[in-house]
């Protein structure tokens, strides 16, 4: 045992150093003599981040996060090979050439994994600020003006919430025709009534809300009403229920290109590399990478949009 | 104390006519149940009564964001149409309200400034209405105040403007409400309890501030409150509602020296004296009903 574990404690310099500093703090906490209050101490740089997002796995969170959206945005520029070019070897293993190895066609599946960042994550923005703008503007119309407007636009959304999410986008996206653009589209139609019918609900009780009905009476007519007085106390909430969406709705766009409803090869898209590798399933490294890719993106975005909501509403905190 | 402008032979500005409320239910309840009075130009009337007593409804009926089950409200001796989904005309922004409730009387997410920004423009909407049905506007020889300017004369500082209603106390909300409303420079300016959420201190310097600029400009206010030692504080009449029903009206001094109507009397008993005794004030004893018949002076 050495000498400084059998005698811990204040003697030593680090020790000495931590409490002095700690006194230092204190001293400065004093009650100030002529106003008898105490100074608030200044925050540090990481008290000031939000305590929602201090715990460790939103700390984990934003690091995965903020690596998937860089990747996706300089893909090309870090992939080691172009994720399209085939090579004359192909099911090579992981190993120095192609860190990943290599696919039945002989590309380089860590390329093509990088390469599919741009095509998953950018979709699933893309959906996900596509399904909150429609949701978001028929639901606060619906909310707003109620009566016969608001029945169309909630049958509606009863209608397609009653079909199950996943299977009713098969049914749009094999209609329109296999395409990356028809799977989002078809997304899209699954996707808007939960923002409908949760800004509607906002809307319904904004609506009665004092300055709402301050305004109406300065002649605001229902538009410059929704603009001013409804939206902008709407948009908050809604934001954190977008945020919450995006790794779902990289899920439902994998899922439809795994079923061949989505990407078409040879573009590199995460759920078509999965479905691939459902025909070679002793090629473990084929479905493992960009499996573990869209987990990565799912569960990241998830526990963003967790720390966003509890931001928000501290009511929800969790400790 | 003013003469009530009703002895002046002038058209009244407001006229309410057997408004009966009920609320949908099984029963329905009656909230109100035929009130009738009316508002002259230049006038602060008190409107009081317990909660529950239908104030805040005639509230909502007056600025037309209720439509009464009976009876009718003439604004300008004209039928006052009730507020839809559509925009009202610059004919009826006259009739502006100051609501209850301090946390929500202003719209969290803009900036005061621009909130009371929105009055001055309905008010040069409303005039430039007014001009071309060639009527005069109601203080339209009163210099028009920028917002900064109204912040300024409800005691805030000009750089308040820029701020979210968040930093603001409730006091100071409710005058920032009332900047709006009466930027707005309507006819009448209805105020919902406007400082019952306030503490003590300062309900009687918002009712006074509010009395105050909308009398400067020739405002008529309908002042609602359950607090009758702050409405005779700043109202020439006063009308005192129970169980939906005006049960007593007249000059201030009169009601508040010679109360004809039990329940106005229990009412004026409630109030709290600051004699420092540390004594409750009598309360009105629970399950006592009144008589709802009027008892005029």
């Amino acid at each position: 045992m050495s000498e400084k574990a059998k005698n811990p404690g204040p003697i030593s310099p680090v020790g000495s150093a931590v409490k002095a500093r700690a006194e230092a703090k204190k001293a400065k906490a004093t009650p100030d003599p002529v106003t008898g209050l105490t100074p608030v101490r200044k925050k540090s740089l990481w008290h000031r981040i939000p305590p929602s997002w201090r715990t460790p796995f939103a700390i984990v969170a934003t690091i995965v996060a903020a690596a998937w959206i860089v990747i996706a945005l300089i893909g090309p520029a870090i992939a080691p090979h172009n994720p399209l070019a085939q090579d004359m070897t192909p099911f090579q293993g992981p190993g120095a050439g192609h860190i990943f190895g290599t696919d039945e066609l002989g590309r380089d599946v860590f390329s093509r994994v990088i390469a599919g960042a741009r095509v998953s994550i950018g979709l699933a923005i893309l959906l996900v600020c596509m399904s909150t703008t429609v949701g978001t503007i028929l639901g606060t119309v619906a909310g707003f003006f109620g009566k016969w407007v608001d029945e169309v636009i909630m049958r509606f959304t009863d209608l397609v919430m009653a079909f199950p999410t996943v299977i009713l986008a098969m049914v749009i996206a094999a209609a329109l025709g296999p395409s990356l653009f028809n799977a989002v589209l078809a997304a899209l139609v699954v996707s808007w009534p939960q923002y409908a019918r949760t800004v509607r609900s906002m809307v319904l009780s904004l609506r009665g809300a004092d300055f709402v009905s301050s305004g109406r009476l300065l002649g605001y007519g229902p538009i410059r009403s929704m603009r001013r007085d409804v939206l902008p106390n709407v948009v908050g909430p809604t934001l954190v229920l977008s945020s919450l969406d995006i790794g779902t709705s990289a899920l439902l766009l994998s899922g439809l290109s795994f079923l061949g409803l989505g990407a078409k090869p040879p573009s590199p898209e995460w759920g078509s590399m999965i479905s691939e590798a459902v025909k070679h399933f002793d090629k473990w490294w084929l479905g493992i990478f960009p499996g573990l890719a869209l987990l990565t993106v799912v569960i990241s975005f998830n526990f963003l949009g967790d720390a966003l909501r509890d931001s928000f509403d501290p009511g929800t905190e969790r400790e | 104390m003013t003469e009530p402008a009703k002895a002046t032979g002038a058209e009244p500005i407001l006229e309410v006519r057997d408004i009966v409320v009920d609320y949908p239910g099984h029963p329905p309840v009656r909230a109100v149940d035929g009130v009738s009075f009316e508002l002259y130009p230049g006038e602060v009337v008190g409107l009081v009564g317990e909660s529950g007593c239908g104030k805040s409804t005639m509230a909502r009926v007056i600025t037309g964001l209720l439509k009464p089950t009976k009876g009718e409200v003439l604004y300008r001796g004209e039928p006052l149409p009730p507020l839809t989904a559509r925009r009202r005309s610059p004919k009826y922004t006259g009739i502006q309200m100051v609501f209850q409730d301090p946390s929500s009387s202003l719209n969290p997410r803009r900036r005061v400034g621009s909130q009371v920004e929105d009055g001055l423009q309905a008010a040069r909407a409303r005039a430039a209405y007014e001009t071309e049905e060639g009527g005069v506007a109601v203080g339209a020889g009163v210099k028009e105040l920028t917002a900064s300017q109204w912040l300024q004369r409800i005691g805030l500082s000009a750089q308040a403007a820029g701020r979210y209603p968040q930093s603001f106390s409730g006091g100071q909300r409710q005058r920032i409400a009332t900047a709006r409303a009466l930027a707005a420079r309507p006819s009448l300016l209805v105020g919902d309890e406007p400082i019952s959420a306030l503490d003590a201190s300062t309900q009687a310097r918002v009712a006074g501030l509010m009395c105050q600029l909308a009398l400067e400009q020739g405002t008529s206010l309908l002042f609602i409150s359950h607090d009758l030692s702050i409405v005779r504080l700043i109202a020439d009449r006063i009308i005192v509602m129970y169980a939906g029903r005006v049960v007593e009206r007249g000059r201030t001094d009169q009601v508040w020296n010679d109360p004809r109507h039990p329940y106005t009397k229990a009412l004026l008993g409630a109030i709290p004296a600051p004699d420092g005794s540390g004594r409750m004030p009598v309360a009105t004893p629970t399950g006592t009903v009144y008589p709802r018949d009027e008892i005029s002076h």
